[in-house]
């Protein structure tokens, strides 16, 4: 499905340099140095799909449009999550709440939205190039369905 | 639609009706097919979001449920106030009852039985799945005598569903819903993407764009920001009703009072008005809905054309209904349930959700409480044993249910916090001492009020209650 791409001017762009050398991500682990909730939510897609490629500044231009429209009792919810990953890290606060259904339920829906608004599921996408994120619609967000 | 001002409802009015949702629109629908002359005044308590400002706005209202009314309860409760009530945040899914949910009592000793019967609604079933253009599978008559004639095909199917219904061919169908197959005039095909209560296409049935019969006639007056306090009475016979607007008080005449307010603010009128035979507010309920996730081996999911495709009817009757509630598994097509599954890696569609609707006995002290304030109060002790056990049955069954599928995991994930379906606080039956209105949904004493919607239901059934609703306010509106 050809999606467009949605242009979203952010404030990540005036925050980018700092949040940058605030966060140390590596493969598999990513220890968050800010509070700062994009921060996380990009930390928590790399934690949890450390196998794809994506390309720089994917992830983290989904994440401001996210926090800029997430409810907010859900927002409040990641600003404690925020805080909490800041002083410990991301990794032990997953173990933390390892079995915390409510987590787990936030950390996939999240991941699956930002894949869906990325070509990574496009059958015809170059594999040998970096997964480019696209946007998020709001109508067409399962790319798998068959009307036929 | 014809919107009036406040000061512009002084009638008198043939009816008042009292709320805009599924009871009231469905009834209106039905009786001015056959009284086109008379005078109607509909007052709502909520704006008209129209369904571009719900989108735009991210939310059916601008009235938060939860600033209604004070809860105490381990649970919540979702309504929607607003013009077309909860025909604007449902979900969209029309499964019948069954017709052994007419008789819990006289068959397994459970809860009450209906004054009313599954033959009573047939005729009227067939009506409402006509006017909301419900999608359903053309075998549906194996379950539920007469149904089947859907005007609109079925949604396809997932891979796993097609399993299913090769190896359950009795029980598992496509699951009928009110979101459209193909498109029409003004709405357009479901394009699955889970968010029904916000339906970026309109191919759910929404009232305020789909029932114009009703908010575009001439004898339909409309008032919004009305939110009606009490219905005077006097004797057994209802005289006017009661309503804010603006920070002023109105009062309206009618011959004909309906009651179509939710199941919360409904009793909490009666309470307020003084009318309080047969207990409105006792027996406040709902049922149970839960999600499990089945984790598949080498099947893909998600690849239906609606977001809840396919149903297990099962275990909706039995004998086990008399130690704990009927179920049905729903056969979920969309990830906003729970997302893709992302461990291990590359399987993101190897996982099947599937809700599960438990059917909740309606006790007495669970209630609407009227402490004299201006919003009532909710005193719930949570989901009953009745229900509990039902959910402890429900999900030892899934690996039979689900067992023509490559099964590597079954995992629960939560008990949903409300269904958004209030039922039980104005009950019917045929008893005064039991319940508030008669079979025909006619108070027992004040004979020219009548209530429409799912607070009259006397058990939840597992059934999603708004088509039901829908066929009993047809059929009122025929029989007034």
């Amino acid at each position: 499905m050809k999606k467009m791409r949605i242009a979203i001017p952010t404030r990540r762009q005036f925050l980018v340099g700092t949040a940058a050398a605030g966060t140390a991500a590596a493969a598999g682990g990513a220890w968050v140095l800010t509070d700062d909730p994009i921060d996380f939510i990009v930390a928590m897609i790399k934690r949890s799909v450390p196998y794809i490629d994506f390309e720089p500044g994917a992830v983290e231009t989904f994440a401001e449009y996210y926090i800029d429209r997430v409810e907010p009792q859900r927002q409040g919810n990641i600003e404690k999550i925020s805080k909490l990953v800041r002083g410990i890290g991301l990794p032990l606060t997953e173990t933390i709440l390892d079995g915390n259904e409510k987590y787990e339920n936030f950390r996939r829906t999240t991941v699956s939205t930002f894949l869906i608004g990325t070509d990574y599921f496009d059958e015809g996408r170059d594999q040998a190039k970096p997964v480019a994120f696209f946007g998020v619609n709001p109508c067409g967000r399962n790319p798998f369905a068959q009307f036929a | 639609m014809q919107f009036i001002a406040a000061d512009q409802t002084s009638g008198p009015w043939d009816l008042v009706v009292i709320g805009s949702g599924f009871g009231s629109l469905f009834f209106l629908h039905s009786y001015l097919e056959r009284n086109p002359t008379k005078k109607v005044l509909m007052l709502e308590w909520g704006r008209h979001n129209t369904t571009d400002w719900q989108l735009e706005h991210n939310t059916n209202s601008d009235i938060a449920p939860l600033s209604t009314f004070s809860n105490e309860s381990p649970k919540t409760w979702n309504f929607n106030i607003g013009l077309g009530g909860g025909t604007n945040c449902w979900s969209g899914m029309t499964p019948r009852m069954h017709p052994n949910d007419f008789r819990l009592r006289s068959l397994y000793g459970r809860g009450m039985d209906w004054p009313i019967s599954y033959d009573d609604l047939m005729e009227d079933y067939d009506w409402a799945e006509r006017i909301m253009l419900i999608s359903g599978p053309p075998d549906m008559g194996k379950m539920f005598p007469g149904a089947g004639n859907y005007p609109q095909r079925p949604h396809k199917m997932s891979s796993p569903d097609l399993i299913l219904k090769a190896a359950n061919p009795d029980v598992f169908f496509s699951a009928p819903c009110a979101k459209l197959s193909e498109s029409v005039p003004g709405r357009s095909a479901c394009c699955s993407n889970g968010s029904c209560s916000l339906c970026p296409m309109k191919a759910k049935f929404y009232g305020i764009d789909n029932m114009t019969f009703v908010f575009d006639n001439p004898a339909v007056s409309i008032c919004t920001g009305a939110r009606v306090r009490h219905i005077h009475a006097e004797g057994d016979t209802a005289k006017s009703v009661v309503f804010q607007s603006g920070g002023r008080e109105y009062t309206v005449a009618g011959d004909l009072i309906v009651l179509g307010a939710n199941g919360i603010h409904a009793p909490f009128i009666l309470q307020q008005s003084g009318i309080l035979d047969g207990e409105p507010g006792a027996y406040l309920g709902e049922k149970m809905l839960a999600l499990v996730e089945i984790y598949l081996d080498g099947l893909e999911h998600f690849d239906g054309g609606t977001s809840t495709t396919a149903v297990d009817l099962r275990y909706v009757d039995g004998p086990h209904r008399a130690e704990g509630g009927a179920n049905l598994y729903w056969s979920e097509n969309s990830f906003q349930w729970s997302g893709l599954r992302l461990d291990p890696p590359n399987r993101f569609r190897e996982v099947l959700p599937v809700a599960m609707t438990v059917e909740d006995e309606l006790l007495r002290d669970n209630a609407v409480v009227d402490t004299g304030g201006d919003l009532p109060k909710v005193v719930h002790a949570g989901f009953s044993d009745y229900a509990m056990k039902g959910l402890d049955r429900a999900v030892s069954k899934v690996p039979e249910v689900f067992g023509a599928l490559p099964i590597e995991d079954v995992q629960f994930r939560r008990i949903e916090p409300t269904t958004d379906h209030l039922q039980g606080s104005l009950r019917m039956g045929t008893d005064p001492e039991t319940s508030v209105v008669d079979p025909d949904q006619h108070h027992h004493r004040v004979r020219n009020l009548v209530v429409v919607g799912t607070s009259v239901f006397p058990t939840t059934s597992w059934a999603n209650p708004s088509l039901t609703c829908a066929a009993m306010s047809l059929r009122l509106g025929k029989r007034i």
